[in-house]
């Protein structure tokens, strides 16, 4: 039988940066492809191919026996039957679920939409992924996990014969996940295919029926599901052994805490969190994608209106904007990397001398830039983490994803910072440069400085942290440390939503007054 | 071999399409040649001598407006200040105040109106294009007002040497615009400050997470700005010896078509100010060019929207993200 | 019940705050012009109106798309024109001007899309580019304020024809266009456009094409106020087209019409313009000078942003 869709050496860069080596795969009907791989390795890029929102350098695509045509679109392979739900989200969150779900399609009587007729239209569809929700609801009102099971919805508006879910279920509890998985099987019973990419092995596993593993844009091996296991893929994956991939952590007693953060609350974010940030140690925040973890951090940096007190050296401080936060010695690497980390469009040079200019352009000088001083600043710094740039002029937006995100760090060094708050520092970056921000954020740690990481990633937060703290629903569950670190015990914390602790002293040690009182939350589920 | 020239080529390409403050002295430069060789009189000092000068009114106008924009700001209401700076000034000095004191006023209140911009902007939150709208809007119904519609004249010495005047041959109008440019550029482009504007103009979002002062930034931009639009009013008082409600109107669009021609984003973020020069001395040249061939006002401005619209597509398309 | 409507106010806090406002407009004219319900000054007003709507309409459209129109005084400038220089008498001559002047409109509208689709220009430096270039076409057409329309046709439009309000009637039928537009793909089309780019163009939507039709649409909207214009005044005058795109982004703002697409309703532009053109009838009733016309207008449009704004804020967090 002809496969639905092959893929044939596909290659693409993006300003000289390669992203995808002569890729090719096939795609049989009726099967669920799996495509795997890290974070950056490509897998999204070939889906953007495959859907016509990018335009290969060479290679082809051929879907249903004939190559696809030049002028290949997303509205081109929607007519052709490839259903797409993409990482970010393609919702108007100004427009009905109904009317989304039929977006570029809507179905009409005499040229007129009729609200009564797609709303009547769009409600099996959302049966089918399992949404019990009304069709007239805005989009921009429902919660994320529902937002994305409406895309599967408007991509299953389509009767697609290929369905493309990328990370579709980044978002979603067990439960919706089950969904979107009776969805694809029933879709697959059909005699549909399905490419799949998720960051959750289990799913994977659960749901595909072969595995193709993309590394640093080049397919490593197609596997059989049957034919292959966990560690196989992570070998495939990673392409080499892990073993010094996190620094040691430190052994020790802690000393007094730098930071301290009592009943921290951001309205509809979290509520009442308690954090001590350590010189020397590196806190984690762990927990489900969205369970306030991004708050915590961006109320700490003054992004967040938030209530609560936050004691620096045992002096309370107030924290309404960045510059408040910055003054105190408190540096931010957002999540964000493009619109909050660096600015794409400036070149590495203004970006690393942006947080310094108070001291390169003093007052004694009219704040004229000390280009000199900025030069050596901004050499030590590409020097010191090993910035891969062909000059301190070119723009960050050229720089790869790793190297953007070192500059979003190295900024802040020279300011002289006792904080570091990090949000998904290693997000979308290769296996070498998620190692180098590792063994950095450890002796920055070492040098004395307080850091604070959230990641969704648990092999990270075990890797790296020597406590996590596990959110969820904006609350701290559970306190994880020492030997209690693991990342079985923080996936539980993470999906039941309870801890069960280190153990009581050390749960009293992290949080030492913590008050009942405060999490009227937690007392209402006891 | 073909390939090396050929890299070598896109690479200068490249390089020219990035540097798009060149691109506004080439094509002024191309223009100018053209101007002499097929135009009269356009070989002459005495005709360079008096485009300069009228290039200055638009060109401090448009060096203010550059400031702005490069923050990703956008200042509608330099029409109005252009024409309340002139008019007070005129009304100020006829009237028992005398020169000084009429320019001293002139060019505080319109640091007032780039005051009231910036505040509207930053703590209302209101978009930059209505703020400065409707601050015009309100300059012009409070000129209005205060004139009772009529135009003033005022004869002071100091501006009408500054603004028909000479230095070693030089109008001292241009001398003034090349004056303000530098301080200007010294801004922009060397202080802390301009860094903190270009960083506020690629992404407010980046720039608050780093600590640019927001506030601050946008207020020396916005009153700059005003002030700059002032300044020219008063020159141009000086150059017209009247001063008239309607006397700032053709510099709203012409100050940001100079900044854009000028290969600024209009977007912010990126640009140069030296580009700017380029725009309002190409802006004048091709005003100035148009009328010598006695086309009429409807078919100038024809031409100018057309060759502006050619331009801007040669060199100031946005990327693509 | 009254959830309903509590929720029904939060939902349209800026359509209520600008009936509360035109409330306080209307009873205050009231107080001054008591004839102000009678079906002569329906007339009258709703021709001194009639522009000012129907040039917000097409800003609204642009807006929705997530555009600006600068240009929209230069268009209005040209159809007025076009239609007044064509010296019509009888009923086709008067049918040809005004297909004549919508043709030119439109396709000034179509060009101004055109390049905003595609040649990767933002709006505002487009429509601005744009607005010498029409209103040079203007003054091609029409160098000095004249023209001639048919005094039949301005006194139908001005008193009323057969006493019915015609400049109501039109202003009737856009916004019942605008509903039925609203419900067909294309007006769906135009919402997803205007409040996702990228989604609707990732979901295979053509969105150059629903971008250049929106700006001829605004075209369309913008050439019906020009003609407007012209019947209202008998002539012509190439500058009087100005002003309107200030106002026409006034009504907007004050109707709710988001700056960044994607949100707000025609009825709502068309109460904002209603507002507008009232307060400066108010405005010349209570004899204060009518220079203070425009200081009001200004201060009105930045007060209603920035409540605007603050509301929404204190809504979202």
């Amino acid at each position: 039988m002809a496969p639905l869709l092959s893929v044939e050496e596909l290659s693409k860069s993006f300003a000289g940066n390669q992203v995808l080596r002569e890729v090719s795969f096939t795609v049989e009907p009726g099967e669920v492809l799996a495509l795997v791989g890290e974070n950056g390795a490509g897998k999204s890029t070939v889906l953007s191919l495959v859907t016509g929102l990018l335009v290969p350098d060479s290679g082809r695509i051929v879907h249903d026996g004939a190559p696809v045509s030049r002028a290949w679109s997303p509205h081109r392979a929607r007519a052709a039957g490839i259903g797409s739900v993409h990482q970010e989200l393609s919702l108007n969150p100004h427009q009905s679920v109904a009317e989304n779900i039929f977006l570029g399609a809507w179905p009409s009587r005499r040229g007129l939409v009729r609200g009564r007729d797609l709303a009547a239209r769009a409600l099996p569809l959302l049966e089918r992924v399992g949404l019990d929700i009304d069709p007239r609801t805005r989009a921009g009102r429902l919660p994320l996990g529902c937002r994305q099971l409406v895309e599967l919805a408007k991509a299953l508006a389509g009767e697609p014969r290929l369905l493309i879910l990328d990370e579709a279920t980044s978002a979603l509890d067990e439960e919706q996940v089950g969904a979107v998985f009776r969805a694809v099987r029933e879709l697959r019973e059909r005699g549909g295919s399905v490419m799949f990419v998720s960051h959750r092995m289990a799913e994977l596993f659960a749901i595909s029926d072969r595995l193709t593993v993309l590394k640093d844009g080049a397919v490593m091996a197609t596997r059989e599901r049957e034919q292959t296991d966990h560690d196989d893929i992570v070998r495939l994956m990673v392409g080499r052994e892990l073993s010094d991939l996190f620094p040691e952590k430190v052994t020790g007693p802690t000393g007094e805490p730098l930071l301290r953060a009592r009943d921290l609350t951001v309205d509809g974010a979290c509520c009442a969190v308690d954090l001590d940030l350590v010189p020397g140690r590196i806190l984690g925040l762990g927990g489900l994608q969205g369970q306030g973890q991004r708050e915590v951090l961006r109320a700490l940096f003054g992004l967040a209106r938030h209530t609560g007190h936050v004691t620096l050296d045992g002096r309370p401080v107030r924290l309404p904007s960045p510059r408040d936060a910055i003054r105190h010695g408190i540096a931010y690497v957002p999540e964000d990397r493009k619109t909050e980390g660096v600015h794409t469009a400036r070149s590495v040079r203004d970006n690393l001398a942006l947080p310094s200019l108070c001291s390169l352009a003093p007052g004694r000088r009219l704040g004229t830039v000390d280009r000199a001083a900025e030069t050596r600043l901004v050499g030590e710094l590409v020097e010191r983490l090993q910035v891969k740039a062909t000059s301190p002029a070119q723009e960050a937006r050229r720089l790869s994803g790793g190297n953007q995100q070192k500059v979003a760090l190295a900024k802040w060094l020279p300011t002289g910072p006792r904080v570091l708050l990090l949000a998904e520092p290693t997000r979308g970056i290769d296996i070498g440069t998620k190692r180098e921000i590792y063994h950095l954020l450890r002796r920055l740690a070492d040098d004395g400085l307080a850091v604070l990481v959230t990641s969704g990633d648990t092999m990270e937060l075990v890797g790296l942290c020597d406590e996590v703290a596990v959110l969820y629903e904006g609350k701290v569950v559970d306190r994880l440390t020492g030997p209690a670190l693991t990342e079985e015990r923080l996936v539980r914390a993470s999906v039941m939503g309870t801890g069960m602790g280190t153990d009581p002293d050390v749960k009293r040690v992290l949080a030492p007054d913590a008050d009942p009182k405060t999490e009227p939350g937690s007392v209402a589920h006891a | 071999m073909t390939g090396m020239t050929g890299t070598v080529r896109t690479e200068a390409a490249a390089a020219l399409r990035g540097s798009r403050a060149a691109w506004a002295f080439g094509v002024l430069g191309v223009t100018w040649l053209a101007a002499i060789l097929f135009a009269d009189g356009f070989d002459s000092v005495a005709n360079v001598r008096y485009l300069v000068q009228t290039a200055s009114f638009l060109g401090i106008v448009a060096v203010g407006q550059t400031l702005v924009v490069i923050m990703s700001g956008i200042d509608l209401s330099v029409s109005g200040v252009v024409a309340l700076s002139a008019v007070v000034c005129a009304k100020v000095a006829s009237g028992t105040g005398g020169g000084a004191s009429g320019i001293a006023a002139a060019l505080a209140l319109c640091a007032l109106v780039g005051a009231v911009n910036a505040a509207g902007v930053v703590w209302l939150r209101v978009p930059p294009m209505v703020m400065t709208l409707a601050t015009g809007t309100v300059l012009s119904g409070a000129l209005l007002v205060y004139t009772d519609g009529s135009p003033s004249s005022a004869h002071l010495p100091l501006l009408d040497s500054l603004a028909n005047g000479r230095l070693l041959g030089v109008p001292w109008a241009f001398v003034l615009w090349l004056a303000v440019t530098a301080v200007a550029g010294w801004l922009l482009h060397l202080s802390r400050t301009g860094r903190y504007a270009f960083a506020l103009g690629a992404g407010e979002d980046a720039a608050r997470a780093s600590g640019v002062p927001l506030g601050a930034t946008a207020f020396t931009a916005y009153v700059s700005c005003a002030v700059l639009a002032g300044v020219a009013g008063l020159v141009l008082l000086g150059f017209t010896g009247t001063s008239s409600l309607t006397m700032g109107n053709p510099y709203q669009l012409l100050s940001i078509a100079s900044v854009v021609l000028g290969g600024t984003s209009i977007l912010g973020g990126r640009g140069h100010l030296l580009g700017t020069v380029g725009g309002a001395l190409l802006l004048t040249l091709l005003t100035a060019l148009l009328i010598s061939w006695n086309l009429s006002e409807g078919v100038r401005q024809v031409v100018l929207g057309v060759l502006i619209i050619g331009l801007l597509l040669v060199y100031a398309r946005e990327r693509r993200t | 019940m009254r959830d309903r409507i509590t929720s029904a106010v939060r939902g349209n806090t800026d359509l209520v705050g600008l009936l509360v406002l035109l409330l306080v407009v209307l009873v205050a004219y009231q107080h001054y012009d008591s004839s102000l319900l009678d079906p002569a000054s329906v007339t009258i007003l709703s021709a001194q109106f009639l522009p000012l709507i129907l040039a917000a309409a097409g800003q609204t459209t642009v807006m929705l798309l997530g555009g600006i129109d600068l240009s929209l005084g230069a268009v209005l400038g040209l159809a007025m024109a076009v239609f007044a220089t064509y010296d019509a008498h009888g009923a086709a001559g008067v049918v040809t001007a005004a297909v004549a002047a919508l043709c030119a409109a439109v396709a000034a509208g179509a060009a101004n899309g055109t390049l905003v689709a595609y040649a990767g220009l933002p709006p505002i430096v487009v429509t601005l580019a744009v607005s010498f270039l029409w209103s040079g076409v203007t003054l091609i057409v029409l160098p000095q304020p004249g023209g001639h329309v048919p005094g039949g046709l301005v006194n139908a439009y001005n008193n009323g024809w057969n006493g019915l309000a015609v400049p109501a009637l039109v202003v009737a039928l856009v916004l019942a266009a605008w509903k039925v537009l609203r419900t067909t793909r294309y007006g769906l089309a135009l919402y997803a456009v205007g409040g996702n780019e990228h989604g609707a163009y990732a979901s295979g939507l053509h969105t150059r094409g629903t971008k250049i039709a929106g700006y001829a649409l605004a075209g369309a909207f913008t050439g019906l106020a020009g003609i407007g214009l012209a019947v209202q005044t008998g002539s012509a005058d190439p500058t009087i087209g100005t002003p309107y795109t200030l106002n026409s982004i006034a009504a907007c703002v004050l109707g709710g019409i988001s700056f960044f697409g994607g949100v707000g309703r025609m009825r709502g532009t068309v109460l904002g313009a209603l507002a507008i053109g009232l307060l400066t009838n108010l405005l010349l009733f209570t004899g204060i000078s009518p220079f203070y016309q425009l200081i009001v207008q200004g201060v009105i449009l930045v007060v209603a942003l920035a409540l605007k704004t603050y509301l929404t804020r204190e809504a979202a967090v």
